[in-house]
Order: structure tokens, then sequence, then C-alpha cells
């Protein structure tokens, strides 16, 4: 693994770590005992964390120190791909917001018909509509007749 | 315990019971032998499908989809040299070389043989062994609890593979999660920032949905592009010679015993029995040397373990509560769904639901490896579906199967989330067994920790005065300390 990312999630984990430390040590005290019993485990597991993160760190940054860093990855392929999962990642958070507005049936086959025009490119536009089509009749009829399961309705 | 199993092989052998056994094997098998989608995703994604079934029946039908996957995963290691889930790894070795030698039909069957007989001798194992150790589990107080989810949680970094450090980072992150929301026992709110959604806390089957089903698939989007290798569609007689049948016994017999006690240790899981069950094989045969070269003793020996690491870590699942892999947490999730606590308990108040869960592995076990053989021509047309329709169709089945847990819109964004950490940690290297474990068991082990501290007024000695505790806390140092030993070993051998 890139030691330069590696420090970086050591980096991550202290600063989550310390942020979770913070917020444990100002949770209200119990009500009925004034007992504080509610915030160890979540002070514990950060300061395991924040240790884990601080050992990660240090360790990788000395190994940069001392041989320096690896020759530059194929950038343009990865780009693609991360292109791609945002994509996917913006289309899901539009999917969430509109899964009830929408309904289940035209949410899904927009949802799925767009992740599936990201990935395909649109030759093959004619299954790129007709798969997400059926998978969402075919996942409401049945849900909806063999497990009682009613999906949202466009209102 | 006879007469329990033949009440169980009775009620598993009901006609709704059957048919939804060889459902999930074939389910199973078909999404273990999918690259990319291990049988935890598979577990997951099809949850939803067993909210109207019986206990017993939705436990049978998800155990039938867990060794089907592992039936499954070999699949498409011998035809295409790639695992269908990490356990089927070792199966590439010599597997996907018999396919090159034109021995695909002996390596499928072998795959599946060895997988059946290491089931089988599995299940007789977890008969005998399962309800001693939810008998003397029984006996432990809210201290021993604790200390043997701290040993549960300590053997999982230090079994899993990858950096311990990272692994305790993944179960750090994964008690945090467990505390969000409304304490019961004080009535704190913790780390809500607001939202009241959150106040009931994460439901952790989104966490397992989001991090394997979502996470998985936008992690596959990085090999998206890579060209799948075409596979082998027309077979002759998928079947063993009684040559190839006496070479391959005793590996299965020595892979066997070793694929159950690793899958016995949480965290573990079949890949590293099968990797220690290759290994060990390759040392002790006599055709150890010709090894990687498409030798049918290195398909068996794995095989048979990985199945038997499988049905392994069914018991510390059904008799302690506390899963034995990243598919018994998902299982241990859908158990508690279904109203069920596993853990010693189990055996005594669902004793009819544990026994006719084994016996429909003995029938089931039978059931898969009868649809992976003569079958298996039609099975592995799977692996020509495009890469890019599945993943499609996952991330809707993900998001579906959200939904239907709590029919709450807000699900979905806590489901995004934790697909993009899945993702992250999957890109990262940061192990996810130890997340999903602590997410599902951080609450019991705080409940047993602070109900320990309750009964003692506050003393912490409690957690050392039993001889069990001691035990415990003697492995859990055992258990921490290894990974470290073990890298100072090999660092030392590699001088």
């Amino acid at each position: 693994m890139n030691k330069k990312v590696d420090m970086y999630t050591g980096l991550v984990s202290i600063i989550f770590g310390i942020f979770v430390m913070i917020l444990s040590l100002n949770l209200p005290v119990d009500f009925l005992s004034g007992g504080r019993s509610h915030m160890f485990l979540p002070l514990g597991a950060a300061a395991v964390m924040t240790v884990s993160g601080l050992i990660i760190f240090i360790s990788n940054y000395r190994k940069i120190k001392t041989e320096g860093l690896p020759a530059a990855e194929e950038k343009e392929e990865s780009e693609k791909h991360f292109k791609l999962i945002i994509a996917t990642i913006i289309l899901s958070i539009f999917y969430a917001y509109f899964f009830k507005k929408a309904g289940y049936v035209l949410s899904t086959t927009v949802y799925l018909g767009s992740v599936l025009f990201v990935l395909r490119g649109t030759k093959k536009w004619i299954s790129n509509i007709v798969i997400p089509l059926a998978f969402s009749y075919i996942i409401v009829l049945t849900f909806g007749n063999f497990l009682q399961i009613y999906l949202p309705t466009l209102n | 315990m006879l007469a329990n199993l033949l009440d169980g092989f009775v009620r598993a052998m009901s006609l709704t019971n059957l048919g939804f056994l060889v459902f999930g094997g074939t389910l199973g098998t078909i999404l273990g032998m999918l690259p990319g989608l291990g049988p935890a995703t598979g577990v997951a994604v099809l949850l939803p499908l067993t909210f109207i079934l019986e206990p017993d029946t939705a436990m049978i039908t998800l155990s039938a989809i867990y060794y089907g996957a592992m039936f499954g995963g070999s699949r498409s290691s011998i035809l295409i040299n790639t695992p269908g889930a990490g356990s089927a790894i070792a199966a590439t070795f010599d597997g996907y070389p018999m396919t090159e030698n034109g021995e695909a039909e002996s390596a499928l069957a072998m795959s599946a043989i060895a997988s059946l007989i290491g089931g089988l001798i599995a299940v007789v194992f977890m008969a005998f062994l399962a309800q001693p150790i939810a008998g003397f589990a029984i006996k432990f107080g809210s201290a021993e609890m604790f200390m043997l989810m701290l040993f549960a949680f300590s053997a999982t970094v230090s079994i899993t593979r990858g950096s311990p450090l990272k692994g305790l980072i993944s179960l750090s992150f994964g008690l945090i999660i467990s505390t969000v929301g409304q304490d019961l026992q004080s009535g704190v709110v913790r780390f809500t920032f607001g939202l009241t959604p959150l106040q009931s806390g994460i439901d952790f089957l989104i966490v397992i949905i989001g991090i394997y089903a979502i996470g998985e698939v936008l992690y596959n989007f990085e090999s998206i592009h890579i060209a799948v290798k075409k596979v082998q569609k027309s077979f002759d007689r998928i079947w063993v010679t009684m040559d190839e049948f006496k070479r391959c016994i005793i590996p299965i017999l020595r892979g066997t015993p070793i694929g159950f006690i690793i899958g016995v240790l949480p965290g573990s899981g079949g890949t590293l029995g099968s990797l220690i069950a290759y290994n060990t094989e390759k040392q002790l045969n006599k055709n150890g040397d010709k090894f990687g070269t498409g030798m049918i003793e290195g398909v068996a020996s794995p095989e048979a373990a990985n199945n038997a690491a499988a049905t392994g870590a069914l018991i510390p699942l059904l008799t302690l509560g506390i899963p034995g892999s990243g598919t018994t947490a998902v299982m241990m999730g859908a158990l508690m769904m279904l109203g069920l606590q596993p853990g010693p308990l189990l055996f005594e108040n669902q004793s009819t639901l544990v026994w006719t869960l084994i016996a429909s592995m003995i029938i089931g076990n039978i059931v898969v490896a009868v649809i992976n053989l003569p079958f298996a021509e039609i099975l592995v047309r799977v692996l020509a579906v495009p890469k890019k329709i599945l993943f499609t169709i996952i991330l809707g089945l993900g998001f579906l199967g959200t939904y239907t847990f709590n029919y709450n819109n807000f699900d979905l964004y806590i489901l995004i989330v934790f697909g993009v950490l899945g993702y992250l940690m999957k890109k990262y290297k940061f192990p996810i067994t130890p997340l999903i474990l602590a997410a599902i068991i951080g609450g019991q082990t705080e409940n047993a920790f602070r109900r320990a501290l309750q009964i003692s007024g506050g003393d912490f000695a409690v957690f050392f005065q039993s001889s069990i505790s001691w035990v415990l806390l003697v492995l859990t140092i055992l258990s921490a300390s290894a990974p470290f030993f073990i890298s100072n070993i090999s660092s030392n051998n590699g001088k």
C-alpha cells in the first residue's frame, strides 16, 4: 500500500478519534445516577483509534523520510474509475431523495438506468432502459403479491 | 442429542423447508460464483426475502445461501482463475491449471465432492460440540461475557488479514457506531448531532448492506473495464475417476479438521482455513512439489477445509453469540431481526430451531453438491452475465433491502454513507470484519461491562475474579500479541 496514503489514513484516524473523545467527554451525566459509565465505551474506542492512527502515521512518516516515495501510479485509469464512483454516489443520493417522492418504479428505473448509462455508455441504450424497468416491475410485483411488502408509489 | 437431531430432520424435511433449502442453495451457488460478490454480500442483499418466513425456514434459507456460496465460489476459481469468494482463492492454485490442462470436469467434480465431505464431517463435529459449549457458556456472568467479547475482538483483529493496527481502527469505529443513539440505561443521547432518526441508533443491518453490498460494488467499479476471461461452457461428464478419488480422500480428511478448527476462531473464516489446508497438504502430500501445476489433491484439501470452516464459524455464533466470520456476522443480524438472540440460551429457548438448522445443513450439503455436479454446466453460464449489469442490480437490491427494514427514507442516506465507507476501507486495506463484529455486539459488550460494574459496585476487580475470566484474559493477550510475534519471526526468517 502507498505509504503516503497510509500516512493520511493514520492522520484521519487521529483526527476522528480525538473528535469522538471530545464529544464523549462532553456527554451529559446520567440523569438518575449522575454516573458517567455511558461514556466509557466510546471514549475507550476513540482512544484506541487515536493511538493506532498515531502509530500508523509515525511509522509511515519515518518510512517516507528514509525510503522516499514510490513512483507515481497510472493516474489516468484511476481518475476514470474515480469519476465513475463519484457519479454513482451522486446518483445514489438523488435516488434516496426521490425514492418516496417519485415512487419506487420511477425512481428505481431512472436510478438504475442512469448507472447503466454511466457504466455502459449510450450504445446499448435499449437494454439500459429495459433492464431497470423490468427489474423494478418484477420487484414491485414480487414484493406486493408474495411478500406483502408495499413499496412507495407515485403520489 | 440423537433424539433432537432426528426431530430436527423431520422438521427440516417439511416441504416448505426443503423448497427454501433448494432455493437458498441454488441462489448461494450462483452468488458464490460471481467474482466480487462473497457470501456475506449475498446473505445481506437477500435478507428481505426471509421477512415473511418462519424463523427456522429463514435460517435454513440463509445458511443454505451461505454454504451454497462456499460451493459456488470455487467454480469461478477453477474456470476463470478468479475466486467467487475470498475463501475460494486456494482453489485457483491447482484448479485453474487443471482447466488449462483440459481437466476442468475433474476439478469441478472434486471441489464439489470435497466440499460435501468436508461440510458433512464438520456438521457432525458441530452437532457434538455445540451443545456442550453452550452448556458451559451459560455459566458465564456479565464479567465473563465481557471478557469473552474482548477475546472475540482481539482474535478478530489479529486473525483478519492485513495490518492489525488498521484492524484496531476498524474495530474502534464499529464500537463507536454501536453507541450512536439514545443509551437505554442512562437516557443520554449520544452522537446524533441533532438528527432525530439517529436517536434509535444505526441499524447494523444497514451497516452490513452498506459496507458489503454497496461498498463492494463501488470497489468493483475500479476493475469494471478489465475484460473477463472466456468461460468454458461445454463439458464432458463432470465426475472423478476412482483413482482420483483415492488420491484425494486423505487430503480431504486432513483439510477438514484444519478448516473446522480455524473456522471456529472468531474472525478467521474460510479464507485462512483453506490457505492453511492447502499449504499443509503441499508439505505432507507425496506430490507436494507438483502443487500449482494442476494437482487434484490441491483442489480437494482446501475445498474440504473451506466448507468445514463455514460450518465451524456457526459454532461461536450459535453457542456464544459471537460470529466467527463476516457472513456469520450478517447471519447474526438476521437472527436478531427474527427476534432470536444467538448465544448459550438459544440452545435452551430455541433448541428445536437449532437442531432443525443443524439437520438442514446435513441435507443441504447433499442438495448443494447435487446442484453443483449435474447442473454445473448450466450454472456456470451465470459467469457470462456482464458485470456492469450485475453490479447495477446489486445496487438496486441493496437499496430495496435497506428500505424494507424500517420503511424509512433516512436509512437510504445512512446506506450511502456506509457504502462509501466500505469502498474506502477496501481501497485502503482496512479489514471489514472487525467493524461489522463490533457494530453488532458493541451494545452487548457495553451492557455486560456496565452490568458487571453495577453488580460489583464499581469495583473493576470483578473482571478478574473467576478462573474463566483469567483464561479469557490470557487468550486475549495471546491473540493480541500473535501478529507481532508472527511478523518478528517472519522478518527474522527473511534475514
